[in-house]
This record gives structure tokens, sequence and C-alpha cells, in this order.
């Protein structure tokens, strides 16, 4: 076991990690921020994404140690108590949310591309999103609502 | 004049909040206090006989707390559906029959222990030859897999409508081909996962995501030896089913596990468990031989359907029912002769798939349609308008009556209109661009077919004393929306906001049996059971109401939380109505029992149109529009259904474009979803969706199923546009570019 410090959602955390332990096991089981789902635990399907020091990472590939001191963002800290991010309004405007499993990484790595691009093209929205797996949605409505958001500030 | 409503026909997601913001607590994420982690061991090969099976090591593992066998098993250990011959742990001396039967289960004090104690059981086993298509199962002499059947055959059906000798007869012209389909994984993005514990009175809590609470109930509790009433089942928000949580994988485990250690047990797949566990989308063989005049009146429709059942019998005497049943889809034909066999291998199981059944049957068809059109020198679309049904005229089935008047022309010139206002100026020179279409009649609410006569749908809906509003039903929530659209009929029939019913879902304490949450039904059978039970708790509040008011019932209706009375003579808000009826004693509680006409089953019409274009350099394919018009009846909600068609589009586009869990010998070739790949967002074409409102007399609000539909088209429609585009049909997709160069180029498969 080792000693951890990092931030999650603001919040300072210290925690105790095995070395094989990953961001994505100690985010679910010892934080219990369980917004951050599994899909498949090697990197394939994008469900884990949550962002680390402004990138979008597959947390499921990266060592709890490799998160000291950084900044994590989950999706318990995207919104604001009741009111929701402008993101998170817009998947619910064009349905782009069905069973929700893949949805928060999803809109994790939607403010990724957004805060790295706020206006990208339909093809920048596709590649943007390419790494996270959707089996419900067919990603069209997804898209819609990346679209919709295209220039506002997010 | 269109019928106003209050909030049907309105865009509402009532789980979307939490699901935005992750506070969806699906079976994985739930932790109890003391809980156990369980993993499975699993069968080493396809085909063997367990002779032995050493725990020891495994137990004196520190922070082991069980590892369990058949032996503690009490009850028959058996389930399925239609025949109990699947082991929850195949027992020494048994043999196991595919790769994912469980042999034993390590529950431990965390993941890493469980993991680790399942390598160290010892199993001792002899390896057996198996069977892994349908020539070896089929042939003479083939060993039996199951030693109470004649033969591999895990059952048979047949349908004959008119003479098919005559309908060749009065042909012009007979083609016969052979069209092949892929196995298809499910690859919902929540594996199956499940928690079960003790309550207070000693019975066993199973949460888990899974789609007919009180048939994994029932069924898990004669397996284990148990009361059903010892088990409580509560079907948890599911991330994705599609089907795949149909049947019973991991539940029965998770609740044994609680019953040796009388602790909570958590269980979750791995990706490559979930995929060589669950049943699959059968592959299938369909020949087809189909008779037509010169003209392009179709006269003989000759076609067997072999499904590959895998090991054990699951729902494949269903599914091959229903792949026969939609066989002739939405056209005439005079003369059919249909049959097919669902056929036990040595293969993974295969069971229920968005469409049970029905996208094998019609996309072969449609395929074959387009050839035919092409022989004929017809265009493939008039060839469709010339053969579609008419009212008056007999099905392909007999479960079908035509009650409404058939749409499929009009959906069919709607998708290519749309489809023709697409440019086609920017194809490159070395690309062929090719545009093509299918059509199918999709069956919906098909568990009340008359062979299965099981699915009967009970909900009920409860009145607080402040006038809120409770719906009590068993249908699941897995992404399509039902939440929403019982929510929304709630509202409707009561004229409150959606957003203020709560709506308690898939629990075998307090909701009714609605049947499973499969075939597209859940909208027409909970929504009539509710509308009923709504109808019942409206009438007593209007008895109680016209006392309270002193005027006749029949000037009494309900409008914005309220009851009024007609031409404004007085009103009294639902909390106040609701208030008096609770110290008056009158019960505020209704539920209701719909189960659909036993003679026939729900139908729809559905065309979808593809554009794609081909590399004939490299084979490669881009599927650059899908354009799908479906007669829905009446959009309950219509985002959410348009989500259904687009969605299920793209399940299709995979299908016959990459998806394909392959097998060789036994063993899977695409474990895990980096070799098994599934359309990402750079696979999505341009998306348009019709949705035809035709009001059908028996659905609610004259609404129609549409969770599966798109499943028989697109990948048909794909499939012809390839066809129009090179002249080569892939008769065994999925279209992967090797195949269609090799199809381009003339270049043998096998070279």
């Amino acid at each position: 076991m080792e000693k951890l410090e990092l931030t999650v959602n603001g919040y300072h955390y210290q925690v105790q990690v095995e070395p094989d332990e990953t961001l994505l096991d100690m985010l679910r089981e010892q934080l219990k921020l369980t917004g951050t789902k599994s899909g498949c635990n090697k990197g394939e399907c994008g469900a884990c994404t949550v962002i680390m020091n402004g990138m979008a990472v597959n947390s499921c590939l990266v060592p709890a140690l490799q998160a000291r001191h950084a900044e994590i963002l989950t999706i318990e800290g995207l919104s604001k108590g009741e009111e929701l991010h402008p993101i998170q309004e817009a998947f619910l405007a064009s349905g782009a949310v069905q069973c929700g499993y893949c949805t928060p990484g999803m809109i994790l790595s939607v403010k990724a591309l957004l805060d790295n691009n706020p206006k990208p093209t339909v093809a920048e929205i596709q590649e943007g999103i390419s790494g996270n797996l959707c089996r419900c949605t067919g990603y069209e409505q997804i898209v819609q609502a990346v679209q919709s958001l295209a220039g506002k500030k997010v | 004049m269109e019928k106003k409503y209050w909030c049907v026909g309105q865009n509402f997601r009532k789980d979307g909040k939490e699901k935005v913001k992750g506070e969806t607590k699906y079976a994985g994420d739930i932790f109890l206090p003391d809980m156990l982690f369980a993993k499975p061991l699993l069968a080493p090969v396809s085909h063997g006989r367990l002779k032995t099976i050493d725990t020891s090591l495994a137990k004196s593992l520190p922070g082991v707390v069980a590892v369990v066998t058949a032996e503690d098993i009490k009850g028959s250990n058996r389930f399925g559906p239609v025949m109990q011959d699947q082991p929850v742990l195949v027992g020494v001396g048994e043999d196991f029959k595919f790769l994912g039967d469980t042999l034993a289960l390590v529950a431990a004090e965390n993941k890493k222990i469980a993991e680790e104690a399942i390598r160290l059981i010892k199993v001792d086993y002899e390896e057996l030859p198996g069977l892994y298509n349908f020539n070896e199962a089929l042939a003479d002499g083939a060993f039996r897999l199951h030693q109470n059947m004649e033969k591999n055959i895990c059952s048979s059906g047949e349908i004959v409508i008119g003479d098919i000798t005559s309908g060749f007869n009065e042909s012009d012209i007979i083609l016969e081909e052979i069209i092949q389909t892929p196995r298809q994984e499910h690859a919902y993005l929540e594996t199956e996962a499940a928690v079960s514990f003790f309550d207070n009175q000693g019975r066993v809590n199973l949460y888990s995501c899974l789609q007919d609470p009180y048939y994994f109930n029932y069924d898990i509790a004669q397996a284990l030896g148990l009361p059903a009433n010892r088990i409580r089942t509560v079907a948890t928000t599911a991330g994705g089913a599609f089907g795949g949580k149909d049947d019973i994988t991991l539940q029965a485990h998770a609740i044994l596990l609680t019953l040796v250690t009388g602790r909570p047990v958590k269980m979750v797949y791995s990706r490559e468990e979930s995929i060589l566990i669950h049943p699959k989308r059968h592959p299938s063989e369909i020949r087809i031989k189909i008779g037509a005049t010169k003209n392009g009146r179709i006269t003989a429709f000759e076609g067997r359907v072999l499904i590959d059942a895998g090991a054990y019998t699951g729902r494949s005497p269903v599914v091959l029912t229903v792949a026969l049943n939609s066989f002739v889809g939405p056209y005439y034909i005079p003369h059919i002769k249909l049959y097919g066999h669902a056929v036990y291998t040595n293969n993974l199981v295969a069971g229920a798939c968005r469409g049970y059944g029905q996208p094998q049957s019609n996309t072969a068809r449609e395929l074959v349609l387009d050839m035919l059109a092409d022989r004929l020198n017809i265009n493939p679309v008039t060839l469709r308008k010339i053969n579609a049904l008419k009212q008056g005229q007999q099905a392909g089935t007999r479960l079908v009556n035509l009650d409404t008047p058939p749409t499929l022309d009009s959906l069919l010139d709607q998708t290519m209109a749309v489809l023709e206002k697409s440019p086609h100026d920017d194809t490159p020179a070395y690309c062929k661009r090719g545009t093509g279409v299918a059509c199918a009649m999709p069956l919906f609410d098909i568990s009340a077919l008359p062979s299965l006569g099981l699915a009967g749908t009970g909900v009920a809906i409860q009145m607080h004393p402040d006038g809120s509003l409770v719906v009590y039903a068993s249908a699941v929530e897995c992404g399509q929306g039902v939440i929403s659209v019982l929510a929304q009929i709630a509202a409707e029939e009561f004229s409150v906001n959606p957003g203020d019913v709560e709506v308690i879902l898939a629990d075998t304490d307090s909701t009714p049996k609605s049947g499973p949450t499969t075939a597209s039904r859940q909208t027409y059978t909970s929504g009539n059971a509710l509308k009923i039970a709504s109808e019942h708790l409206k009438k007593r509040l209007i008895s109680f109401g016209s006392r309270l008011l002193n005027v006749a019932e029949e000037k009494l209706y309900f409008y914005g939380g309220k009851m009024l009375v007609k031409d404004g003579e007085g009103e009294v808000p639902l909390s106040k109505l609701a208030k008096e009826c609770y110290y008056a004693g009158v019960n505020l509680k209704e539920e209701a029992w719909f189960r659909s006409n036993h003679a026939t089953i729900g139908h729809t019409f559905i065309a979808t149109a593809a554009d794609v274009e081909v590399d004939t350099l490299t084979g490669s394919v881009k599927v650059l529009k899908l354009v799908t018009a479906h007669d829905i009846g009446k959009a309950i909600n219509p985002l959410a259904a348009a989500g259904q068609i687009i969605g299920g589009g793209m399940q299709s586009l995979g299908w016959a474009m990459t998806e394909d869990l392959m097998q060789k010998d036994g063993m899977v070739v695409t474990p895990s979803l980096a070799e098994y790949l599934i359309p990402t967002a750079l696979d999505l074409p341009a998306m348009e969706t019709i949705l035809m409102e035709n009001p059908y007399p028996t659905g609610p609000y004259g609404a129609k199923g549409v969770g599966e539909h798109a499943s028989m088209t697109a990948a048909a429609a794909i499939l012809n546009a390839i066809y129009q585009a090179t002249g080569k049909m892939v008769t065994n997709f999925p279209a992967t570019p090797e195949k269609v160069f090799n199809l381009v180029t003339g270049i043998p498969e096998s070279s």
C-alpha cells in the first residue's frame, strides 16, 4: 500500500492504494464515485473516461499512483448542485441518453473536446468521441447534442 | 381531425437527469457492508467431461470465504425458459458443452483474492469431440449432445400456405440462393452484474440487470431448491440489454453464494466472460427458392432456416418460430412453404437479440428480392410494391390479421424521396456508389403468440392522499425509455405533469408480473394495462367526486391537476379529492391485466434505404446515409422512438459491416471489444428517421412497438446498396473489406 494525494472534483483526498490499483477502481471502490463506469477494463470502450489534468483519459488504464497530485474531474463534479452543466442539458434536449451507461464517459470526452476546440465540425465531433462506445443511441443524437453547443461557453 | 393530447406525443426523459449526472445506480454500483466478491470458473474447452474438481487449495487461500461446486446445489441445478436443460454449475461426471459453462464459484473478501483463488482450483477433465457447424451436428451418426433428444435438432417448425408446387409452376423464373448470417454479440456497455443479500426475514434479495424479474425469480428458485417467495428479484436499471439479459447467467450464482455464506455477494462479469456466457444472436443459414412471373408477381416462396442454438435449448424454439412467421414479411405470396430447425452445437448459446429471429429471415429475403429484381430487370422498389400486402390478403403467417391498411408503399416512397435528395457528385473515380432498400413487417409482443401464451401484463396505479401518483410495473428500463412512457401515460390519463408521476419498476415484492421486457412490447402491453387501471381509478374518483360536488358523473373530467365540472360549475384539486377519499376509506389503488388477442399478434411496417460508397481498390465500404420510415401508430415519445430506430439501425449496420463473433472449433476468435468491432462514432452515416403516425386500433393512443424494428431492415438495405453499386451480393456477411474486394475483383474467398 502506498499513500496517494490527489484532487477529485475540487476536493483534496488522501488514500492508500495498491501498486496495481487503477484510477478507475480507486474512484469507484474507495471514493465510491460510481458515476465513472467500467465496461472492459482494457481501454476498449471509454466508459471509464475521466478528465485528468485537463485531458480525457481511460481511468482503467491509469495506475492510481500515476494520479499523484493530479486534478481529476469525474461526472459527479460537472454540475453545480441541481444546476446541470450545458453539456448535460444538451444531451437531454437532443435525446442523447438511453441506457446511460456510456453517458458519464461520453460527456467528459465531449467536455475535453470542447475545451480544446469550441467549434468542432461534425467530423471533429465524431473523431473526438470515437474512443467512447455507445451501443444504444447509434451516436446520431450525441453528435447533435455536441453540435448544439458549438461556440457556446461550456 | 387529430386528437389533442395533454402530454402524449411530447419528448420527456424521466431518468435523464440522474443519468447525465452519473447518479443512476446500476447493479455493479451497489456496495453493501460485509460484501463478498465472486468469480466463476468457466469450462476449459468447448466440450468435455468433468472427472474431478479439487477446491482445497483455493479454499485455503486467506480471504476466500467459499468455493462452491454443483454438490452445494439443493435444487434441480437446471434452468432454461423453454426446457430446463442448462446447468447452474456442471457437476463431476457431467459434460460441459460450451465455453460459457460454469464449473465452480469463488466468493472472497475482494476481487483480487477471488481471481487468484479461481486459478487454484484444479480440474481434471476428458476432452470430447465437438460439433461446431450445421453439417457436423446434422450428419448421420453424429453423437447426440442431449441424450434425451433423438438428434441434434433442438426444435423444428413448418408453415405451409397454398400449394408450393403449383406456385412454382405458375412462375416464369426461379431463383435459389443461400444466405449466411453471422453470430452477433449484444455488446451492451454494462456487463452482467448482480448483488444478492439476506433481508430481515431471511429471504434472498437479488438486484441485477435482467429483463424479466418474475421469470428469473421462478426459474432460479426451482434450480436452487427454494420456494419462489423466498427470493425477491429487483431488476436494476440496465446499461443496455437488447435481449442479452433475458436469460439467467450470474444471478443464480450470486444467490447460491449468499445461501452458502450468509453474506452479501457481488458478482460482475468481465467483458470476456460476458461475451462467452450470455446467449447471442443465432448464426443462421437460410435457403430461399423464389418463383416469379415475368412482370414481377411472386408466385412461390420456399425457405429453409437453420439456426445455431449452441449448447442448450435456451429460447431457440421460439426464435425459430418467429423467424419463420416473419419470413415472407410484408408481401403477398400465394404459395409458401417455410420450414427450419434450431440445431444444437458446442458453440456459444444463442438466444434473444433485438428482433428474435426476424433480422435473419427478413435480411435473407430482402437480399434475394434484390437479386430477383436484377434477374427480372425490374427496379427493386417496384418489385416490392408489386408484391406488397394489401388489406384482405393473407400474410405469410396465420398469426397476423391486417387490421389496419398496410403502409409499405407510402413508407418506401418517403424513404426514397429523402435519399434521392442526396448529392451524387463527389464520388471518386475508384469508388462505386449504390443505393439499396429493404422492407419488413415486424411483429411485436410476440410473447403473446398462442404457442407461448405466457405474457399477460399487469400494471398498478396508486393515488396518495395528496393526489400524487405512483405506477407499479415490472417492465425494465434498459435505455428504451419505458419509465418515461409509463409516466406520460399516467400523466395523460389524470392530466398531471409527467415529471410528478413516480414509476416503480421491476420488483417482485411490489410490482405486478408484466412478462419480459422484450419483443418491442412494453409500450403496447404495459401501456394498455396502465390505461385500463387508470380508467378504473378515474371511475372511482369520478363516482366519489360526483357525490362530493353534487353533480352528475358525466359532467366530471380531469384537467391540469384538478377534477373539473363541464360548463365551469365547480372544481376540486386532485390533492383535496384524494384526501377526502383517504378519510372516507375509498381504495385508490387499481391493478389491471392486459393480454393481447390470442388469435393474432401485433405487426407494423418499416422501410429503410441506404446510400453506400464502395472503394474498389480496397473493398472498404462507407455507408453514407441511412433513411428509415416506420409506421409507429402513435409516437408517445417521438425523441425516444427515433432513438430506437437510429440506435437499432446502427446495431444492424454493425451486423452488416463488421460484427461477427467468430468461433473456430468452438474457440472464440473475437473474445473482446478489441477484436469484435461494433460501430464507433466514425461509422455514423447521415441518419434520417420518419415516424409515420397511423393509429393502431388496439394500441394505447394508437401506439405500436418499435424497439427492435430497424434491426430487420438496415443491414439488408446496406448490403443491397453494395449489390447495386458493384453487382455482387455479399451472401455471407459481414461485408468486410476483404470479402467485398474479393467479390469485386473475382478472387475466390479462400485465396
